[in-house]
This record gives structure tokens, sequence and C-alpha cells, in this order.
């Protein structure tokens, strides 16, 4: 195990990441089929840093961290390889028990749909108080005041009055920060978010990153955040995660994703959301990824993105790209790096080196540098 | 093309994320609405069971005459009374008729009954249902009301005042039976209809410029009728235990007309005698056929269930 | 009428009458209280005294969050829903009050997408007879001629026709929603509401959906009316935007204008809350937070409904609150066809810096017609119910045309090499 592990970490020895996942692989086993919903995808989380992972339906972004925390039911779901280590152990050898130990106090998750942690009969404070009392020992009296306290600390106004609400009493936005709260409780190392602004409306999330951001610098949390949206990850990750069809395509730093994107998938996608940023471009046509992500019951064979990809030549039907490393930023695309360059010029009409001045849009124009 | 995939907020049937249960991230493939109904029907022992107690039930009722040897009636004082044998499989009565031959028909007298209440309910109970659910407001009042009040009547006894005031017979027992049937349906299909009338498609309809008679059959009734059918099915069941309550108080049909009813009710002396057949053979079919009908109801609604949505 | 001259090729003004013409707009839902006898306890103010045109061939954006009024008011402008006050005009005729006999010509020329692919297609029936309801409903063709016209309905959007026997379930989110948009297509309208068509669905998917409206818009020079919460997609589709808070439209402007000159607070807001797809940019742009979440509209504030919120009027609050407390602003012309309510609005440009556009070097700034003085309004005078209606109800009537940039912009729409 060791051996993978500096493999895939050569930047830093084994043991010193708070979280470091290796070619984590989960199968569901249906009476339809096999469904492949993660194959083969590493990343690792430092204390106090961002791990965005972004990917459309059918990426498998919620199944890899599930699998981390040992939500996925075991029939149907199986997993079919790879380790997560945090702090010393392998999260997915744990027992039941451990894991659930784990959850909650070490490692929380919060969701798109706050009713999902909130149990609607339930009073809020209680709620919370039930869950810092199942891990620890202290007094209901201590653990209330913990709750207010928590309450505040993710900004709902009057918490000593507010902590004996029910769910429905609190708005959408209300109710993503009591969930965060709860999720706090217990001082978790790592904090899953999967998805928790994406119902929310665009004035209200941007209040809730910002708390999800101050609270990280608080408290020195890892974040993993999945999302699809990528203006969301170029606020606030630090690492970026794409992922197609259960798979890893690239990995990276925001300005190595979004400047210099390497793989093709990435270009569509970027290419997907219209360009406001610049004037020139708002209007220009979208990037059409033609096609629809495949049915991970059927991965394409060789690379997963081959059928939908402009640039594919004849290995990509076949070869199943491994992961390329350019220092940090790591892609899966067999493409050599000038064709890389060149195509991400083509579509995107980005060159080498981009950086936010005001005559980007003019760089931009110029076209491609190899 | 036919692969279908979540959309980003979450499949409706399958949810969002959740604590306990995660989605694999594909979705599978789907057949067609009808295979897929099938399939699952299969699948169900318990309403294959039931289908294949009705398809046995029905066939005699269908091939009746052509099954009995015997008639149904008549009086044949040299076979009175006999027990089950090889010559009369379920024996004779107390006028030699054999007993076989009575059943089989009382089947089809039983689904006869059973198939036009439920018919006659269903129209019923469908139009005004429909009507109360989809105009709501003070049409919705009134026809809600009425209902209540009909639901208040005892079943058994107001059948028996109907049938009585009918003068008997077998068009006195539908009518009478009926009049209570179609309640319930139309309360079912009522809730079926407030759930369905608010949907998009609905409202895309309307945009569409169709009528308030379009909607409802071709939009709201194929939707909303799959409980109240559930339920007709098991009516069914229901209905003919009603009859054979009714025949057996006396209210129903009289001889020659056979009813399982009749029979259990007329033979029942014939028990301490020690010829419990006469009353055993029509028990067990009247049990079995509602058994069927109550079994292929709930493998109905577990099939048709819209879990595919 | 100078205005010609700016508005995209497609659009050729019918004796100059906007397409639709929406006055006073009010839409009110009573709420509602008591077990047999129900009472009015109070109502939601869903649209509030709402005024814009729409013209032939544009795309008119709506954008608001939660509660704005936006849906609302696009069902009400497709008589989906009954208004409770003010006018609604269709190629001139006024159609209000027309009852549902009267108004099902009309649904001829005006269609709606819908926001959920999954809901708006009626699960048992097949693709097929979903696209050709319409044709059915309006009696324009059945038998064979109904079939070519369902096939080739099918092939305009992108799907394969041999499948209009498959049912919804099927099909994905995007095929869904091609379906959802070749069955409004059936009928030939003119004006197209699209309430949220892509928010449902996956980025790259939104793309394809988006592209398809564009394409659809010129070759059948179709009208939009685009309905959706996500400014940025709004604005990439828009000729122009309306922004809409608490049931008022609280300013009006092209999309570059929007972005680069936005003058409302709310505006400069949303704006800010946007998560950019550039990390440099997202992380150095101003951020103007919003306290608290966005109200109800059961009982908006007095005065401009944002004033409680609004970091501008609470930037100086003695001096500045006690007008927006009380008065409530009309849409005033800010220059031209950008309007916008608001007692202290944004200075000049705030936009830019708030929305972290980059200006294109080099290229000309897009001066504003030269037409478009006000004092061009005394011919446009209609008799108007208020006083202060009148100035807006001129203004906002030549809140029309965006600037001549956009339509050089608009005639660089081809795909960058793509397929």
């Amino acid at each position: 195990m060791t051996e993978a592990q500096i493999e895939t970490a050569p930047a830093t020895p084994p043991g010193e990441h708070l979280l470091d996942v290796t070619d984590l692989a989960v199968s569901f086993f249906t009476d339809t089929g096999v469904v492949t919903a993660v194959d083969g995808v590493s990343f690792s989380l430092d204390a106090g840093r961002t791990l965005a992972i972004v990917g459309e339906s059918g990426s498998g972004k919620t199944v890899s961290t599930q699998a981390m925390m040992g939500l996925i039911p075991k029939p149907p779901g199986r997993i079919m390889g790879g380790t997560a280590y945090f702090r010393g152990r392998d999260l997915l050898t744990l027992s039941k028990d451990e894991m659930r130990r784990i959850r909650g106090s070490e490692i929380a998750m919060i969701f798109q749909e706050p009713l999902t942690a909130l149990n609607p009969v339930h009073r809020i404070g209680n709620q919370i108080i039930e869950m810092i009392r199942s891990h620890e020992e202290i007094s209901k009296k201590e653990a209330k005041q913990r709750a207010i306290e928590l309450l505040k600390i993710v900004g709902i106004p009057q918490p000593d009055q507010r902590v004996d609400n029910y769910p429905h009493e609190f708005s959408g936005g209300m109710r993503q920060r009591a969930m965060i709260a709860m999720a706090l409780a217990l001082n978790p190392a790592i904090l899953i978010a999967d998805e928790p602004t994406t119902a929310l409306d665009v004035t209200v999330q941007a209040q809730i990153l910002e708390l999800l951001k101050g609270l990280q610098e608080e408290f020195g949390m890892g974040l993993i955040m999945i999302t699809h949206d990528l203006g969301v990850v170029a606020q606030i990750a630090d690492e970026i995660l794409v992922m197609y069809a259960g798979r890893m395509v690239e990995r990276g730093d925001p300005e190595d994703i979004f400047y210099r994107p390497q793989h093709p998938y990435a270009w569509g996608l970027l290419g997907s959301i219209p360009r406001v940023l610049d004037e020139e471009l708002a209007e220009e046509r979208l990037i059409n990824i033609p096609g629809m992500p495949p049915s991970l019951q059927r991965v394409p064979a060789g690379c997963p993105f081959h059928p939908r990809c402009t640039f594919r030549f004849e290995p990509c039907d076949t070869e199943r790209p491994e992961l390329l490393r350019r220092g940090d930023h790591e892609d899966a695309c067999l493409l050599d790096q000038v064709a890389k360059q060149a195509g991400r010029a083509e579509l995107l009409g980005i060159g080498e080196a981009p950086k936010a001045k005001p005559s980007r849009a003019v760089a931009k124009k110029a076209g491609t540098r190899s | 093309m036919t692969t279908p995939t979540e959309t980003q907020s979450g499949h409706p049937d399958i949810g969002g994320p959740s604590a306990e249960v995660p989605i694999p991230d594909g979705l599978l493939e789907v057949a067609s609405l009808r295979g897929e109904f099938w399939r699952r029907l299969r699948r169900n022992k318990l309403a294959v069971a039931g289908m294949i107690i009705l398809a046995v039930i029905v066939f005699a009722a269908i091939f009746a005459n052509f099954i009995s040897r015997f008639p149904t009636d008549g009086f044949n004082p040299s076979e009175v009374r006999e027990g089950p044998s090889l010559k009369h499989w379920f024996g004779t009565d107390v006028l030699g008729r054999d007993i076989f031959v009575r059943t089989v028909h009382g089947a089809r007298f039983s689904l006869v009954v059973g198939v036009s209440v439920v018919s006659v309910s269903l129209l019923i109970g469908l139009t005004i249902g429909g009507l109360a659910g989809f105009f709501g407001g003070k049409v919705d009042t009134l026809l809600s009301r009425l209902i209540d009040i009909w639901l208040g009547f005892p079943y058994l006894v107001g059948a028996l005042i109907i049938v009585t005031a009918l003068g008997g017979g077998k068009f006195a027992l539908v009518a009478a039976l009926a009049t209570f049937g179609w309640v319930t349906i139309a309360r079912l299909f009522r809730g079926s209809v407030i759930a369905i009338r608010d949907s998009e498609y609905v409202e895309a309809a309307r945009a569409l410029g169709a009528g308030n008679g379009r909607i409802l059959i071709r939009h709201i009734l194929p939707n909303a009728i799959t409980p109240t059918l559930v339920y007709a099915f098991a009516l069914v069941g229901t209905t003919i235990i009603a009859e054979a309550a009714l025949s057996f108080l006396g209210y129903g049909v009289r001889d020659p007309e056979t009813s399982w009813g009749l029979m259990i009710a007329r033979n029942q002396g014939q028990i301490l005698a020690g010829h419990s057949h006469m009353v055993l053979f029509p028990s067990l079919a009247l049990t079995l056929t509602v058994l069927g009908f109550i079994l292929l109801g709930d493998g109905l609604r577990d099939s048709l269930d819209p879990r595919l949505r | 009428m100078t205005d010609v001259v700016s508005r995209p090729e497609s659009a050729r003004p019918r004796g100059g009458t906007p397409l639709v013409e929406v006055q006073n707009l009010k839409k009110y839902f009573p709420i509602l209280e008591g077990i047999v006898f129900k009472k009015e306890v109070g109502r939601v103010h869903a649209v509030d005294d709402v005024s814009f045109d729409i013209y032939e061939g544009e795309t008119l954006g709506l954008v608001g969050e939660t509660g704005c009024g936006k849906t609302t008011t696009g069902r009400v402008i497709l008589r989906l829903l009954n208004p409770t006050a003010g006018t609604i005009r269709f190629e001139g005729r006024d159609i209000s009050k027309l009852d549902p006999r009267e108004l099902r010509p009309l649904r001829r020329k005006m269609q709606i997408i819908f926001q959920d692919p999954f809901a708006s297609l009626d699960p048992r029936m097949t693709v097929g007879s979903i696209i050709g309801e319409p044709l059915d409903i309006h009696r324009l063709a059945d038998g064979e001629k109904k079939f070519r016209r369902t096939q080739e309905l099918m092939e305009m959007v992108g799907l394969n026709p041999d499948r209009h026997n498959r049912y919804p379930h099927e099909f994905s989110g995007g095929m869904r929603q091609r379906v959802g948009v070749a069955r409004a297509l059936a009928v030939e309208p003119k004006l197209i509401v699209c309430d949220e068509p892509v928010s449902a669905l996956d980025v790259s998917i939104q793309a394809q959906i988006l592209n398809l409206l564009d394409d659809l818009q010129k070759e059948l020079g179709l009208t939009y009316l685009f309905i959706a919460h996500d400014l940025s997609v709004v604005r990439h589709v828009s000729d122009r935007v309306a922004v809409m808070y608490l049931g008022k439209i609280v300013e009006i402007a092209s999309g570059r204008d929007l972005y680069i000159d936005t003058r409302h607070p709310y505006t400069g807001a949303l704006l800010s809350a946007i998560p950019k797809a550039d990390p440099v940019v997202a992380r150095a742009t101003r951020r103007i937070l919003l306290t608290g979440d966005v109200p109800s509209p059961v009982n908006p504030p007095s005065g401009c409904r944002f004033h409680p919120r609004c970091p501008v009027a609470n930037e100086r609050p003695e001096e500045r609150l006690p007008v927006c407390s009380t008065q409530e602003p009309a849409l005033e012309s800010i220059e031209g066809a950008h309007v916008a309510a608001c007692h202290f609005p944004l200075p000049p440009k705030a936009g830019a810096e708030i929305s972290g556009v980059h200006l294109s070097g080099g290229a000309p700034s897009p001066g504003k017609t030269p037409d478009k003085t006000p004092g061009k309004t005394p011919g446009k005078t209609r008799a108007r119910s208020g006083g202060g209606a009148t100035a807006t109800r001129a203004a906002g009537k030549r809140a029309a045309k965006p600037a001549g940039k956009t339509t050089a912009s608009r005639a660089r729409k081809t795909p960058p090499g793509a397929r």
C-alpha cells in the first residue's frame, strides 16, 4: 500500500495528508447489470484546504465521497478496490461501528437538501444536542449551550431563541446554515459538502459560500465541495478534480484548470458556460459537447469520453488513458502536449499564459502559442 | 439515445443525495411501460397465484355448459345426497342435482354479477369523482357531501332494501349493489384527480389550448385511474361476497338460479347431517374467487406503481 | 423609427407596435383560511405593477430570485393565469380579459417551454403523440400529414424521428426538453415563453439546448421571453434583460449594459453574488453581500421594496433611508434604453467592477444611438393612469433596442471551430 501512495503523491511524503484516497473503485450489482460508479479515483486533502470535485450527473462524484463515509449499501454496492487513508486508518476497511463513530465527529457531510439531514419533527436544537451527546459525554445543558454557539457561528440571528425552532420555521438559507451548524457540532476535521448551494438563490448562495470559507479558515477544516457549478469552484477551490463517467479526467489547481485545461472534456465544460466575463464572448455560441454522458453500466472502452470527443484519434477507443502528470496538474488524455494546446486554443481561444488583466481579451484573440 | 441519465437536481424517483441510500450515478436502461409492467407482475408470486385462480374460474364460467354433463336443475331422487364420487365430482344435493355443475354455473353467475356491478359503479363513480376533483370549488363541495352522506348508509341493509323494492332478481341485485359500490370509487378517483390536475403536463395541455374535455379524457383519466382500477378488482371480489350474503339471506336470487350464496344457505342444514360437501364446495369456490381478485388487485398495484416516474 | 437600425435583423416591426405590451400588470394570490367558509386573510403580491414591451424577434430576459414574480409574469402573459389588474396586449390586441374560447386561437401564437422536462410531459403518452397533440387541438393536420409534421418537428429539435413511439421516461432530461420544444413549435407560434428551460439540466446539455433555441429563433423568426434565475445564461441569450425583485421590475437594460453599467443596487448584488468561472477574477471582484434571505411577497416592505437589504440605502441611513422607505421609485431612464427604479442608483460603470467584466481592449465603446434622446418622448405619450406612470411608460417603451454593438457581436455567432 505504501508504494501506491508514493506513486500518487510525490510532492508530500505519505501519511502527511489529512485524507488520502487512492484508486477508489465502487460498483453496484443490480439485477439489470453492473454499474461502475467509480473507477480509479485518487485525491488527497490537507487541513485548511478545499478540494472541489466537479462533474455532471453520472460522473461518480457523489458516490466517491459516500464510499469514503461508508454510506454505500453493501449489497448492491461493493468497494471494488482502493484505499482511503484518514488519520492513519483506511476508511474502506473499517467496521460499521467504527465508521459511525467517525461520521459526524471527524468527517461530516452536508447536502443539497437540508431536510435530508434535519428531521422535520424535532427542534433544531434538540437535533444538534442529540448529535453531540451521541458522540460525547456532556450534559444536556452544556450541549444546548454549544448548540446556541454553533447557530451563532453560522450566522443565525437570535440563536438562543431559534434553537427551539423547527426546521420548517427556517427559510431555505437558514436551514442550510442550521445543517452546517449540525455538521460542525463535533469539530470535524473534514467537511464534505454535496451540492450545498445548488437549490439556493444566488444571493443566499454567496452568503453560504462565504460562511463555509470563513469557517474553514477559523477551524482549519479540510473541505470537499462537490458541485457542477464551475463558478463556485473558481471561487473557493484550492484544488479541482474533474470527473467523468466515474473516472478522473483532470486534476489541478484553479489556474491550471481554468487557464490551462488539458482534457477535451474540461474544454467542453468550460466552453459550455456563457463567458459573460468577456464582453466580446458573452453572446458567442456555446460549445456543444455532442451526445450524452454514458450509462455507467456500459462505460465505453478505452477513454470513456472518446465517443463524444472531437479530438479523438486512433488509440482512444482501446487504450485507457493513464494519468499524465505535469507538476501538480494531471489529466487522463492520450493527446500529446502540442495537440492539447492546439485543441484548447481552437476550442476556447486561450493561449498558454493568460492572466486576469483587462487586456486578457486581446491576448485570447491573439490566438495560440505553442 | 435511449440511455437516460439523472438530471442535475436529482432524479425525482431516486431523490437527492441522502445519508441513507446513495444513488448509483447512472440510471439503468428502462424498457417500455408495458414490458416493464408485465415483467414486474410476473415476478410477484402472489399476483401470479391470483391470476391462475382467476383464469380457472373464468374458464369455468365461460365454458360452464361444456364442462358439465349434468343439468343444473331437476329432480333426481335416485342420486340424492351423494358424497363426492367419480361420477359426481362434488357430490349431489338434496334434490340429486350435481353440485359440481351447480358450482360451475355459480361461477358464471357470480362473475357476471360482480363485473356488472363494478362496471356500473365505475361509470358512476368515475364521473362523479372526476367532476368533483377536476372542478373543485362548489361543485366539489356539493358532490363530496353527497358522497359522504351516501357513505353513511349501511351497505348490506341498504342493498337489501333496494333489492326488495325492485322485486328481486338479477337486475335488482346488480342495481342494489351498484348503488353502493360507486362511492369509494368516486372518492378514490377524486383524490387522484386532485393530485394530477395541477401537474405541469396538464398545464402544458392547457397552454396548448386544450379544453377541459380533452384534458380530462386524454391526460387526467389515464394517469389517475390506477389506484381506482386496483380497487375495482378488489371490489369485484367483495361484490361477489355481498351477493352471496344477500342470496344467503334470501334476498338475492331464487332457485333454479345458481348462486353460491344460495347453495350455502339452502344446504347449511345438511352439514350436521354429515353431508357437508354440499356447503363445502360452493364456499371454497367463493373464497378462492375473492382471493384471486384481491391478490391480482394487489399485484396490479405494485406493478403499476409509478416508480418509473 | 430609428430604433429599427439597432434591432436584430430578424425583427421587423409590424407598424411599429411591439409584439407584447404589458402595462401595469398585477397578479395577487389570495391567502385563504377557514375550514368550511374560506376567508381571505392576506394576499401574495406576486406581480405588482409591472410594465414592459417585447419586440418581435428579440429575446427579452426576465431574471430574479425566488418570489420575484418572474414565473408568474410569464404565466399571466400567456393567460394561463388571470391578471388581477393591468393589461396585456398581443399584436396590439388587448387579451387581458378574453375568455377561454376566445383565447384558444391565440394559443397558436404564443407557447411555453417548461422548466421540468420530466413533469411537463404526460408520462403515459408517447413522445410522438405529445408533439402531435397541438396539431389535434387546433385541427391543423391529421393522419399522414400529422405524422409527417411530427417527424419534421422531431428532426428540427435534434431528436431521432424513429423514436416517436417511445415514452418520456425513456429519454434523458435534455432529450425530454427537446420534446417540449418540439411541442411548442408545432403550432408555429410567434412568441415562446421559456420558463427556466435549462435550469434542471447538466451544464453541457444546457449548452445544447441554448444553442438549439438560438438556432430556432434565427430560422423561424421567434420571439422569446426567457425567464431564468441564472443571470449569466440570461445575459448570454437575451437582447435585453429585465430584473425583477419582489413583484417589481427594478432595471431593464441590454445585456451588456447590465453587466458594465449596472445602476440598481439589487442588480449589483446579483452580479456580485454570481460565482465567476474565472479564479483570478472571482477572487478579485468586489463583493456586495446582502443580509438575510429573500423576503416573502406577502407583506412587501414599504417604499422601495429593496430598502431593508439595500447596501446603498443602508450606507447612509439618515440621508437615504427616509426616502427609500417611503417613496417607491419609478422606472426612470438612465441612458436611452436603459431604465432603473432607484432613488440613489449606482454610479456609471460600477457594474464592470462588480461583475468582473473585461472590457475588450481596443474595441470601440458602443455609444448609445444618438436618437434616443428624451426629446423623442412626446410623440409616444399615451393616456395612462397615474402621473408618474406616464413618464415611466414612455421611458420603458424606448427600453427596446439593444445598442449597436450588440448587433455586431450577434453576427459573430459562429462556433469557434467546434463541430
